[in-house]
């Protein structure tokens, strides 16, 4: 196993800082860091953490002046010895120190190794740690805010408490098996209906989220499609600019599709200008086409955008045919009113009947803070974790979920066909079993425990 | 094997329903056996209730018969009336249960025994057993005589230094006038074993010529009475009725009054009680606005006036206990013949203990029934059963008899108690067996009666019928499929069956789906006739699995595939000599668990209480790695 050896990184942002922090986990942490460490006090193994003070140094020379925290095993984040190294801020004195200690024996963390570490000695359950995972990489602050949530354990816990319900209708069914002789008000099967239903609702409104819980996690991913010269790329400098927002260029985009990145009021939106679509014979321009639809595919909506100077033709109703085929939420953009209109609103009306249609100029500013408005109420109605919601953001714990769904269904059929108690509780453990996976708890006792507490059995 | 001379090959320690079972087996298998009872008149005893079955219990019976065991055969005769329970639910909970004739069962069990070949019969108390090395040498008794052998069976019940309880006055004694069982605990422990403390209670008897009946509601048995073995082909008896009554508001304020006085509210019994068997205080203590329980007035037998209180176990003091019994309806002027009590006694928890029921420190020693913490006569048969077997495939150097949970109740019932131990008497209940849409009363034979061919326990004739009878039952199955009546000539019985009648030819297959019908509905149908003819004498039994698997056949079949998700976790097995305490990454609690328990397979390994599935992720990569890797850490081998 990997876990014997002793791991290390920089766990502070690069850049410039007042402070950096080395962390360091392992069974040899306390070892190495003796090694490189002097201080007024000996570094000892005696009580839960310590704070030193003192000096990290390579072969007798002074590399920072730092503070140690020490962390003991069991008592640590990973659950191993770690050990936590303050030093002034600045990407070359932490690398030294990285360094120092690499040399002394620990080997580079892995990204994510340290919360593996934690799952793998108990310190954390799989969607705790998976929470963790998302944490690191949170660029957002709603993001940030649903992977804390899971981290204090909220969706283990809500899950914990369906779980609580279903082993508390299996019980109801059980007594009658194991305990049919006794004097006990067995509950009716319209009630047991009820609690599954109502079970079963509590585990689609999880489902639910998942798409919520992506948005907030993966942010929107919004495509500005057009024929050609409507004015899309200026509509996304436009858009990009405004917010003052632009993160990064992301590398490796294809060439012919643009890729920014958008924070509207903590909601991150990544925006991609496409190639105009139109029919083509040309294999470069066909090529670009066709990555452009394959971007419109993946995305979660579209602003379509027109050129109010002109009026509507051929091209402009094939992309609305391509984009109506998509089904996908659609933001209509009038683009250029500040030049003389000629576009034939009412066709266009008529095409998107629901959609809203926004009138701006994306060249002169005109109107791209409404625009900008309307993208946060599509992100709130669609993204936003209302105050102490839990979302569900990964698709592993969608999957589960939707399966024990489906357990439950199997379990009302059976009821519905008036079988046996023993036949529908078949299908709630099988759920029980599968939301154990998920937060690692198996079923075993707890039905008979439940029995225990609420009935008076035994004759 | 060891030329070490012995005086038998196998010692069983106590003459109760594991005890009998255990010593049946392996002399059965041919080795010579003794078993060493401190009362040879009440070999088979029932301590408790006069009742053998009920759930679960009664399919660990018919599997205890499958196997070859003694109980089912006994109770058959020895019953005095019989039920099936749960006949309103799925045949998988089919529990079939029978009152017993307490000293009928007694003497057909000892009948048994005493007219078996290579078993013996010794009146005394096994005081100590000694080990030799890390193997056991044989035992002592309490007049100093010494007796070698290669494996001892302990088989104590409640008698390893019983306490029993009535109101505040205790006395040592294995049941109520019975002597404990000292020394032996203590041997043991010097031995290293961790021994526990547990608590159970009985309800007090009483004349029934004091009983008003007319004040009680009557329960007979069945009109159609179901035998418990494979071996009894019908049960032909009188029965007798069981009689139901209900305490009052009255009793349980007669009850409260004496609490002061109770062992249990005081302190004074310390073992741990059973919460499905709670005496009648603790049930008005923990259940205050139930305002009435249940009272069974059960007969203690054919040549007793004695009747035996189901439901209301008690440690109370005498003069609460016969207070509270004459608020009762039917019970005004009642008899006491024999108090209720509660008795402690010690335990060793299982979790010592191999699947095989041998013990994991000392070799050839094995423990079964009431010792290993559970409660119940058919529980301690069934381990008495898979010991004896156990010692004897030991002693011949054969692989071990292992059934996990998926074979059967027997499975589960040891898969609990060596993985997760436990901490009240432990009985077996139905919705403890994750597979019990299989493990029905009905197919115990399918199941599990090669396994006691194989040992010998079960004869050449029986065998040869299961093996016609499984021919049967597929042959019928493929002409279900393929017979497909008239409509014209079925939809009259349809419509009586008040099911919807046919437009066009269905196979018998698919009519035998609907719940309502079954194959002899059909019996005007001439193919059907002929079907059903065919299958002589076994009938009735072929045509009951037939219906069965097809009616259920899609929740079957889901349940087979559970199964084998299961048994791919049990079939990674984990090498004894695995050292858990070097391997680091696993968490404190389950390095010291699995180091206690050392489970055989992942399986079985996720099961104990406190290993993690991070601890199994974990044991997972280092078996998946191949043990083999240098970084592993291993035992000495």
């Amino acid at each position: 196993m990997k876990c014997n050896d002793t791991i290390a990184a920089i766990s502070t942002p690069p850049g410039e800082g007042g402070i950096a922090v080395v962390r360091m986990s392992g069974t040899s942490s306390l070892s190495i860091i003796r090694k490189v460490f002097r201080g007024k006090n000996p570094i000892q193994k005696n009580s839960k953490g310590q704070v030193y003070h003192g000096w990290i140094v390579e072969k007798d020379e002074p590399i920072d002046e730092v503070v140690l925290t020490l962390f003991h095993s069991p008592h640590s984040y990973t659950g191993e010895d770690v050990i936590e190294v303050s030093c002034h801020g600045g990407l070359f004195i932490s690398r030294r120190i990285l360094e120092v200690l690499i040399q002394y024996g620990a080997r580079p963390a892995e990204p994510g190794e340290f919360t593996q570490r934690a799952f793998f000695n108990g310190k954390m359950d799989l969607t705790q740690a998976e929470a963790v995972a998302d944490l690191i990489r949170a660029k957002t602050e709603s993001a940030r805010r649903v992977a804390i949530y899971e981290l204090e354990g909220h969706l283990s816990g809500r899950l914990q408490k369906i779980r609580e319900d279903l082993i508390k209708i299996c019980s109801l069914l059980e007594v009658e098996l194991d305990f049919g002789e006794e004097d006990i008000m067995f509950v009716s099967r319209k009630e047991i209906k009820h609690l599954l239903i109502k079970t079963r609702g509590e585990l689609q409104h999880f489902v639910d989220s998942y798409r919520r819980g992506k948005v907030c996690r993966e942010g929107i991913r919004m495509v500005i499609a057009g024929r050609p010269n409507v004015g899309k790329s200026s509509l996304l400098n436009g858009l990009v600019e405004r917010e003052r927002a632009i993160v990064t260029e992301i590398p490796g985009t294809t060439r012919d599709t643009v890729e920014d990145v958008l924070d509207i009021e903590g909601f991150l939106f990544t925006v991609t200008d496409t190639a105009g679509i139109r029919e083509t014979q040309d294999p470069i321009e066909r090529e670009g086409v066709r990555r452009t639809e394959k971007v419109l595919d993946i995305s979660d909506l579209v602003l379509l955008v027109f050129d109010g100077s002109e009026s509507l033709n051929r091209e402009d109703e094939m992309i609305v045919r391509r984009v109506k085929e998509m089904r996908k939420p659609v933001i209509v953009l009038i683009n250029k009113i500040d030049l003389k209109q000629q576009i034939n609103i009412h066709k266009l009306k008529k095409w998107f009947p629901d959609e809203e249609v926004l009138r701006i100029s994306a060249l002169k500013k005109e109107h791209v803070s409404r625009l900008v408005q309307t993208l946060k109420g599509t992100a709130i109605s669609g993204g936003i974790p209302h105050e102490g919601e839990v979302l569900i953001t990964r698709a592993r714990h969608k999957n589960c979920i939707l399966h024990a769904i489906e357990l439950i269904k199997k379990a009302e059929a059976s009821l519905r066909k008036s079988m046996s108690q023993e036949f529908i509780v078949m299908d709630i453990r099988g759920a029980l079993d599968v939301l154990g996976e998920m937060i690692g708890k198996t079923v075993t006792d707890d039905i008979l425990n439940q029995i225990f507490s609420d009935f008076c059995v035994g004759k | 094997m060891e030329t070490r001379r012995v005086d038998y090959d196998v010692i069983v320690v106590g003459g109760g329903h594991a005890g009998c079972e255990a010593a049946l087996a392996a002399s059965r298998m041919g080795v010579r056996t003794l078993m060493i009872t401190m009362n040879i008149s009440t070999i088979a005893q029932m301590s408790c209730n006069p009742a053998i079955g009920g759930p679960a219990k009664g399919n660990l019976v018919r599997e205890i018969d499958a196997l070859g065991g003694e109980m089912g055969m006994a109770i058959d005769d020895a019953g005095i009336q019989f039920r099936m329970l749960n006949r309103s639910k799925g045949p998988a909970v089919w529990a079939p249960r029978a009152q017993a004739d307490r000293l009928g069962y007694s003497v057909r069990m000892r009948c048994a025994l005493e007219s078996q070949e290579g078993l013996e019969i010794f009146q005394g108390m096994v005081s100590s057993v000694w080990a030799q090395g890390d193997s056991i040498g044989g035992v002592e008794t309490s007049t100093g005589r010494r007796i070698a052998c290669h494996t001892v069976i302990l088989t104590c019940g409640t008698f390893l230094n019983g306490l029993t309880h009535i109101g505040l006055e205790s006395f040592p004694a294995g049941r109520a006038g019975e002597f404990p069982a000292v020394g032996l605990t203590e041997s043991l422990v010097d031995l290293g074993f961790e021994a526990g403390r547990l608590k159970t209670g009985t309800p007090p008897r009483i004349d029934g010529r004091s009983i008003d009946f007319s004040q009680t509601e009557i329960q007979n048995g069945d009109s159609d009475p179901q035998p418990f073995s494979y071996r009894t082909k019908s049960i032909r008896i009188e029965q007798l009725p069981v009689y139901l009554s209900y305490t009052s508001p009255e009793t349980h304020l007669v009850l409260s009054s004496g609490l002061d006085r109770s062992p249990l509210y005081t302190g004074k019994i310390v073992g741990i009680g059973p919460r499905y068997c709670p005496s009648i205080e603790d049930k008005i203590v923990r259940f205050k606005d139930k305002e009435h329980h249940q009272v069974f007035l059960e007969p203690e037998g054919r040549q007793s006036r004695e009747y035996y209180v189901n439901g209301f176990a008690t440690s109370l003091p005498e003069d609460v206990q016969v207070r509270a019994l004459r608020t009762i309806p039917g019970l005004g002027n009642v008899r006491i013949t024999r108090l209720g009590y509660a008795i402690e006694y010690d335990f060793f928890p299982p979790t010592q203990l191999k699947s095989t029921l041998e013990t994991k420190r000392i070799q050839n020693l094995y423990f079964a029934g009431q010792i290993n913490g559970t409660s119940g006569y058919e529980e301690a048969a069934a381990q008495g059963l898979v010991a004896g077997v156990n010692a004897v495939l030991k002693i011949r150097r054969e692989e071990p008899f292992l059934l996990d949970r998926s074979h059967g109740y027997i499975g589960v019932l040891i898969d609990d108690l060596v993985t997760k131990g436990t901490n009240e008497p432990y009985r077996l209940f139905t919705s403890r067996a994750e597979y019990r849409l299989l493990l029905r009363q009905d197919n115990a034979d399918r199941r599990l009666m090669r396994y006691g061919y194989r040992f010998g326990l079960i004869s050449n004739g029986q065998i040869a019928t299961l093996e016609q009878k499984e021919k049967l039952i597929s042959n019928l199955i493929q002409q279900c499929k393929k017979v497909k009546p008239a409509p014209e000539m079925i939809n009259t019985i349809l419509k009586k069956l008040k099911t919807t009648p046919l437009s066009s030819r269905q196979s018998l297959y698919q009519l035998l789906k609907r719940p309502q019908i079954h194959l002899v509905d059909f019996r005007t149908v001439k193919e059907v006739d002929r079907l059903l003819d065919h299958l002589g004498d076994l009938c009735k039994d072929v045509v009951e699995q037939v219906e069965i698997e097809i009616k259920y056949a899609g929740y079957f079949q889901r349940q087979m595939e559970q199964i084998e998700r299961f048994r791919n976790l049990e079939q990674k097995c984990i090498p004894e000599t695995i050292a858990y305490q070097t391997i680091s990454t696993l968490s404190k609690e389950a390095r010291e668990k699995l180091t206690k328990i050392r489970p055989i397979s992942l399986g079985q390994a996720a099961r104990i209480s406190g290993v993690s599935p991070a601890d199994i992720s974990i044991l997972a990569v280092l078996l998946e790695k191949g043990v083999t890797d240098k970084k592993v850490p291993r035992g000495t081998n």
